[in-house]
C-alpha cells in the first residue's frame, strides 16, 4: 500500500520503502515478523521496482519472497492511470515454491483508488521436494492457475493533498500476498508526511476464510509499520 | 430517497434468501460454530468412542466418494445408494454439502441412509452442512467431523483422514492434528487418502472459495512430505483432477439432482491406486 499512495511528487527519481509486518494466523504457529525493503526508480512516466520480503522468528528464516515490477503512467479523465506488470516469487515452505505473473491497472481519482488486474499463479515443487521424488520420471511438478481476478478499492477519509490521512480498503492482494478473488482482505491504515521527505505509515490487515462460502471464519491478522523516503524530483 | 430504496431492496433480498433458499446469509457476518470449536468437539467425541476400523478379506477393494447432493431433492442420492448396494464398495464417503443444514434435511438424509444403504457411510463437513445451526444437527446425527478410518486388509492397512473444511479453513488446531497424524502414522499404512470439502485449486474458472494460499502451501507440503496419495474434495460442483508430486487432487461432479452430469468417484484400492469418475445417467 505504501508504494500505491505515492507521496510528494509523481516524477521523483527514487524512493525507498521499508516496513515490517507483525502478525499471526492459523498457519504461522506463533507471531511472525516480516521485514520488507522496496526500492523504486522513476524515469519520466516509467518506473521499475524491486521488493524483498524476509521472514524472521519461525522455522524458516531468511529471504521469503521477491517482487519485481515495472509500470507506465498516463492520464485518464485527468486522473493518473498506471499500467503495471510484476513477477512474484516466494518460498513459503521447504516443499513448495510459488511463482506469480501479475498485470495490474491502478486509477486514482480524488479520494478513491481503484485497482484491477489478473495474476497467474504457479504452485511448484521445490528442489528439495524434487530430490525426494527423484525415482519418479513422470512426476507432476507444478499446478498452474491461469486466471485470478485482482481487485482493490481504497478510500481516503481526508483530501489526498493533506499532510496526513486515513484510508480504508477492500482488496484481495498486497505486495507479496495475492489471495483468490473469493477471499477479500479488509484493511485500513494511516500515514503522515514529515517535512523531510519521509512518510510514516501504519496499517492493519484482517484475514478471514469462507466469506464466499457464506461461512466466515477468522484466519489471521497483521499490522504494518514503516516509512517511505523519496529523493527530490529532477 | 434512492439510498433508502437500495437499503430496503437489500434487506428484502436477504430476508427472502434466508427464508426461501438453502442459504443462511448470517454466515456472511459471523459463525456461531468456528472451526476450532468444531474440531475440539469432534476430538471429544472421538475420545469417547471406538475409532473407525474397517476389515476387508482381500487386499484389493473399492471405495466410493460423492459430494454436493444438496438435499432436499433425493433422486440422485437414492440412485447412488442403489449403485453402492449393487457394487458393494467397502465404504461410501461423502465429501460435504450433502444437505442444506436444516434439521428436516438431516432427518431425511439419515432416514434414507438407514433405510436404503447397505454399505458403511462416512461424512465430512461442508459449508452447507453448517447453515441454519447445522453443526448441532451434524453432531447429533454423525458425531464427529474430524477423524481417521483404518482399513485392514489381508496383507496391509490403508488410512483415510476426514477433515472439516466447511469454514474454508482447517484452523490451527486441526492443522496441528493433521500434521501429527501424518508424522506419527503415515508410514504404518500402504495408502493414505484425505477427504474434506473445499477444493484446493482453481485451475479453471470457479466461484467457489478455496482455502487461503498461505494454508494451501502448508497442506500441499504436508501431503508431499508424507506421501498422501489422494485428496478428495467437493464444493466446486465440476469435476477436477490435479496432480502435484505423488498426490492427486480430485473433485467429482456435484450429485445434486439439477446437475445433468452428476457423478461419483470410484477408487480402486490396490498396490497402484486407480480411480474413475462415473456419471449417474
Amino acid at each position: 500500500m505504501g508504494a500505491l499512495l505515492t507521496p510528494f511528487s509523481l516524477y521523483s527519481q527514487f524512493s525507498q520503502t521499508n516496513y515490517i509486518d507483525i502478525g499471526k494466523n492459523y498457519v504461522s504457529q506463533s507471531v511472525f515478523v516480516k521485514p520488507v525493503s522496496s526500492s523504486r526508480f522513476n524515469y519520466n512516466n516509467f518506473s521499475v521496482s524491486l521488493s524483498l520480503e524476509f521472514l524472521l522468528g519461525t522455522q524458516t528464516t531468511g529471504l521469503s519472497a521477491l517482487n519485481a515490477g515495472m509500470a507506465y503512467e498516463l492520464l485518464l479523465l485527468k486522473a493518473p492511470l498506471t499500467l503495471g506488470f510484476a513477477y512474484l516469487q516466494s518460498h513459503p515452505t521447504r516443499y513448495v515454491n510459488e511463482l506469480q505473473y501479475v498485470v495490474l491497472m491502478t486509477w486514482e481519482k480524488n479520494r478513491w483508488i481503484f485497482q484491477i488486474g489478473n495474476n497467474t499463479r504457479v504452485f511448484q515443487l521445490s528442489r528439495f521436494a524434487l530430490s525426494n521424488f527423484s525415482d519418479n520420471e513422470n512426476l507432476h511438478q507444478k499446478i498452474v492457475e491461469y486466471r485470478n481476478l485482482m481487485y482493490s478499492c481504497t478510500y481516503l477519509l481526508i483530501k489526498p493533498e493533506s499532510q496526513w490521512n486515513i484510508w480504508v480498503s477492500v482488496r484481495n492482494f498486497d505486495r507479496f500476498l495475492i489471495q483468490q478473488e473469493t477471499n477479500p482482505l479488509p484493511a485500513m491504515g494511516l500515514y503522515f508526511d514529515t517535512q523531510s521527505r519521509i512518510r510514516l505509515f501504519s496499517e492493519i490487515w484482517y484475514q478471514r476464510a469462507g466469506l464466499f462460502n457464506i461461512r466466515v471464519n477468522y484466519f489471521g491478522v497483521f499490522t504494518r509499520f514503516g516509512l517511505i523516503w523519496q529523493t527530490s524530483s529532477t | 430517497m434512492a439510498n433508502k430504496l437500495y437499503i430496503m431492496l437489500t434487506a428484502i433480498l436477504l430476508l427472502l434468501a434466508s427464508v426461501s433458499c438453502d442459504v443462511d446469509p448470517t454466515g456472511l457476518l459471523y459463525s456461531t460454530d468456528p472451526v476450532n470449536s468444531r474440531f475440539s468437539e469432534s476430538m471429544e467425541w472421538n475420545a469417547a468412542h471406538m475409532p473407525f476400523v474397517l476389515h476387508c478379506d482381500a487386499d484389493n477393494y473399492r471405495l466410493m466418494f460423492a459430494a454436493d447432493a444438496h438435499l432436499g431433492d433425493t433422486a440422485n442420492l437414492i440412485t447412488l445408494l442403489g449403485i453402492a448396494n449393487d457394487d458393494l464398495p467397502l465404504a461410501l464417503v461423502f465429501a460435504g454439502d450433502m444437505l442444506s443444514g436444516k434439521e428436516a434435511d438431516y432427518d431425511k438424509f439419515s432416514s434414507i441412509l438407514q433405510r436404503v444403504c447397505m454399505v458403511p457411510v462416512f461424512h465430512s463437513v461442508g459449508n452447507h452442512e453448517l447453515y441454519f445451526d447445522g453443526w448441532t444437527h451434524f453432531k447429533k446425527n454423525f458425531g464427529t467431523g474430524v477423524y481417521t478410518i483404518r482399513i485392514e486388509t489381508t496383507e496391509s492397512c490403508d488410512l483415510i483422514i476426514v477433515l472439516d473444511s466447511g469454514s474454508g479453513t482447517l484452523g490451527n488446531l486441526q492443522l496441528d492434528w493433521l500434521s501429527n497424524v501424518l508424522q506419527q502414522q503415515r508410514n504404518q499404512y500402504r495408502h493414505c487418502i484425505v477427504v474434506h470439502h473445499v477444493n484446493f485449486f482453481r485451475t479453471r474458472f470457479s466461484t467457489s472459495t478455496s482455502p487461503l494460499p498461505v494454508e494451501l502451501y502448508e497442506l500441499m507440503s504436508l501431503f508431499a512430505e508424507h506421501n498422501v496419495n489422494m485428496v478428495v474434495s467437493g464444493h466446486n460442483h465440476k469435476r477436477m483432477e490435479d496432480v502435484l508430486g505423488n498426490t492427486v487432487y480430485l473433485c467429482p461432479d456435484a450429485m445434486a439432482d439439477y446437475n445433468s452430469k452428476a457423478a461419483y468417484l470410484l477408487v480402486e484400492m490396490k498396490d497402484e491406486l486407480g480411480y474413475s469418475f462415473i456419471e449417474l445417467n
